[in-house]
């Protein structure tokens, strides 16, 4: 179960992140040059989209630490 | 002195800092390698440009060369020279060296620069020369056969675009690397600490709880208890409350019924009850044993007396364990605080030794008196000096005599030792000597009377009185393995004969061991000593021991005496106790015979002998009153203690 421990600031910073990370993948392998580099790249790209979507980051739950600042019960 | 709390402690300093380490540590790393990356690169790209720069020059000798060849002369040809220059090395500066003759082409190097070049080293081919505005690449190259040499200086860009595509994929690695660590650290650190946060709950929990009850244990409540005034002298407020010790009354004998684990229940049960009825801001404690505490921030006497006096009716309920029904009862001890103690031990003390009086006095419930302590203090003190009191023998001995009934001569006497404190006076033997025994001293006491006794005994024999001195042995005594050969030495000693001698013993001491009573009892016997057994009748076992132990007297005790006109049971027992024992050869003594009409009553049962006020009381050998009795005077013997053990 995930539960939400993104603040919006922190949502939004993975959101540009994701979708910097995938444009640069996708639409300029040539740039990139190095074919792992581009895996890499799109593999991080999809994380912090995961992050974005459902307002969790895993680590985060892990480790227990929040910056959601709503009603919701994080183990800490 | 203030201990770390140990139990109360919390890890909440724990968690962040092993996350900020693991977290530093990724950051570290990731930097270094990022950095040693960066160098790594910028040397190969300078290596590939310095090869580069290299070849050049090659190119430019060799070009010269073979237009030299194509043109069989032997000399340069300038124009084409000039020519190269301006179509391929137009952005740098060239030196031609050719017999002996130095040319610049290209462009000029600053003066700088200039400097720079004249330092060159012969010995390398290349090298790389760094000014302010700009980073150049040499190269020299020689021609074979022309007498030729080209230097080459040519700008560089140290950041090339040939290392462009390189250094963009480093940044990227660079970064998700950094990504990565951070991440990494966090989780790890975050699963390790959450790890050690729960053992050390639980190992916390575990030795502040008591493992029976489920209570805070003892050593919890000292923490608590110690926190909670040092906090409220570091905010300079005061502390006030009660400090309650609650016991249970016969224990022991629970135990013994019911059987260990049936107590154990006893206890769950108990403490069970005295939870829920503590108001929530008391808790109540394990002390230990049968034993459990509580503290309370009222100060009023009257209120906690009434939730002490809740407590004991709680336990009153009759409760079932293991199939047999039976009621607690509860003692309380109460200490008020900071008016009885004001550190906490000190404040437990007065508690326990609260309840201990509580539970000797028969009482539920009862507030520490400062008295109490007190006595308990002088008797330690006192007990701390017997061993130097006796070592320096700071005791007189005293007789008491036993009178013949029918003829009222003097039939023997009681030795009796009264100790001279210096401060407290003379202190009489039912007082010290518990204090004796409880030193263990008792063996070197009863020696140093024995040795005395004899003594006397002796003297008065050899001025003509035959008059038997009793001693009194305590039951530890009995354990003393060489006192038969001790009272043997010293009768040999004193060239007494054993007739002279007696020893007496109280009844509840033979109970001690009765197979022991009886081997030294034998002895004693058996060397001539006569035994008597005092206090008889208040034991539980006269009988037997008429029966089993060598006695030649008994004396009845003062009990029985003092209620022997007024009450017609008492006079009936002794007159029973008389003819029971003249029936089995033995002598009778009534002891604490006070008026003469009992010194009546006793003469027509036909008691043997008396000892009592009514006749003397105990006094010194040089008392006119004793010289009286034995119608002759000697001299007394001290007391000392120049005695061979």
């Amino acid at each position: 179960m995930l539960i939400k421990n993104l603040s919006p600031i922190d949502r939004g910073i993975r959101g540009i992140v994701a979708v910097v990370a995938l444009v640069a993948a996708l639409f300029f392998p040539d740039a990139i040059g190095d074919p792992l580099l581009r895996g890499i790249l799109i593999a991080f790209g999809l994380l912090n989209a995961i992050s974005l979507v459902f307002g969790n980051c895993l680590v985060y739950q892990i480790a227990g630490i929040s910056t959601y600042k709503g009603a919701n019960s994080s183990d800490t | 002195m203030a201990l770390q709390p140990l139990l109360l402690a919390t890890d909440s300093g724990l968690k962040p800092r092993i996350i900020m380490g693991s977290l530093g540590l990724a950051v570290i790393v990731s930097l270094i390698f990022i950095a040693v990356a960066y160098r790594l690169s910028t040397e190969l790209g300078l290596d590939v440009q310095a090869e580069g720069v290299e070849t050049r020059a090659k190119t430019l000798v060799h070009s010269l060369e073979f237009d030299a060849a194509n043109h069989t002369q032997d000399s340069i040809n300038t124009s084409y020279l000039e020519h190269l220059v301006a179509q391929h090395f137009n952005d740098s500066s060239i030196v031609v060296t050719y017999n002996g003759r130095a040319q610049e082409y290209g462009q000029v190097p600053a003066d700088a620069l200039a400097a720079k070049m004249r330092l060159i080293n012969d010995a390398d081919a290349s090298g790389l020369i760094e000014t302010e505005a700009q980073s150049y690449m040499w190269a020299k190259a020689q021609s074979d056969h022309l007498n030729l040499s080209v230097f080459l200086l040519t700008p560089v860009d140290v950041f090339a675009k040939g290392l462009d595509a390189v250094s963009k994929r480093l940044m990227l690695v660079s970064f998700i690397t950094l990504w990565i660590a951070i991440w990494g650290a966090l989780s790890l650190s975050a699963i390790i600490s959450k790890h050690f946060e729960a053992i050390n709950k639980r190992l916390r929990d575990a030795a502040s709880r008591d493992t029976l009850t489920g209570l805070y244990n003892r050593a919890y409540m000292q923490e608590a208890f110690d926190a909670r005034l040092q906090m409220s002298a570091h905010n300079n407020a005061s502390v006030q409350g009660a400090f309650i010790l609650m016991g249970l009354n016969k224990f022991k004998e629970i135990n013994e019924t019911i059987g260990s684990s049936g107590a154990d229940e006893c206890l769950k049960i108990l403490a069970q009850k005295l939870s829920n009825l503590a108001p929530t801001e008391c808790a109540i404690y394990r002390y230990g044993g049968d034993e459990f505490a509580c503290w309370t921030d009222q100060s009023d006497e009257e209120s906690i007396r009434a939730m002490a006096r809740s407590f004991v009716q709680a336990t009153q309920e009759a409760i079932t364990v293991k199939g047999w029904s039976f009621n607690l009862s509860l003692a309380v001890g109460i200490a008020l605080f900071p008016r009885d103690a004001s550190a906490s031990k000190d404040i437990i003390h007065c508690a326990d030794i609260a309840l201990q009086d509580a539970k000797r006095s028969r009482q539920a419930i009862l507030f520490y008196n400062p008295q109490y302590d007190e006595n308990t203090q002088l008797k330690a003190l006192l007990r701390n000096q017997v061993p130097g009191a006796i070592a320096r023998a700071d005791f007189s001995m005293f007789f008491q005599p036993k009178v013949d009934l029918a003829t009222g001569a003097i039939a023997g006497v009681e030795a009796l030792a009264r100790w001279h404190h210096p401060t407290l006076g003379n202190i009489p033997p039912d007082v010290f000597i518990p204090l004796v025994e409880q030193g263990r001293e008792i063996n070197a006491f009863s020696r140093l009377m024995l040795h005395t006794a004899i003594r006397q005994a002796k003297v008065w024999e050899t001025a003509g009185k035959y008059i038997p001195v009793a001693v009194n042995l305590s039951p530890y005594n009995l354990l003393d393995n060489h006192l038969v050969e001790f009272v043997r030495r010293e009768l040999e000693a004193a060239q007494l004969p054993a007739e002279l001698l007696a020893v007496e013993l109280t009844e509840s001491a033979t109970m001690f061991d009765v197979n022991l009573a009886q081997k030294v009892f034998t002895d004693f016997q058996a060397m001539g000593i006569k035994i008597s057994i005092d206090d008889f009748g208040t034991g539980m076992s006269s009988m037997s021991y008429l029966q089993t132990l060598p006695i030649d007297c008994v004396k009845l005790d003062r009990s029985f005496i003092e209620h022997i006109q007024t009450n017609k049971v008492a006079h009936s027992i002794v007159a029973c106790m008389v003819s029971l024992c003249h029936t089995l050869g033995k002598t009778v003594v009534a002891e604490g015979v006070e008026t003469d009409s009992q010194a009546k009553a006793l003469r027509e049962i036909g008691c043997d002998q008396a000892q009592g006020y009514l006749f003397a009381r105990p006094l010194r050998v040089n008392d006119q009153e004793l010289i009286d009795w034995f119608r002759t005077e000697v001299p007394a013997v001290p007391m000392d203690s120049d005695i061979r053990a």
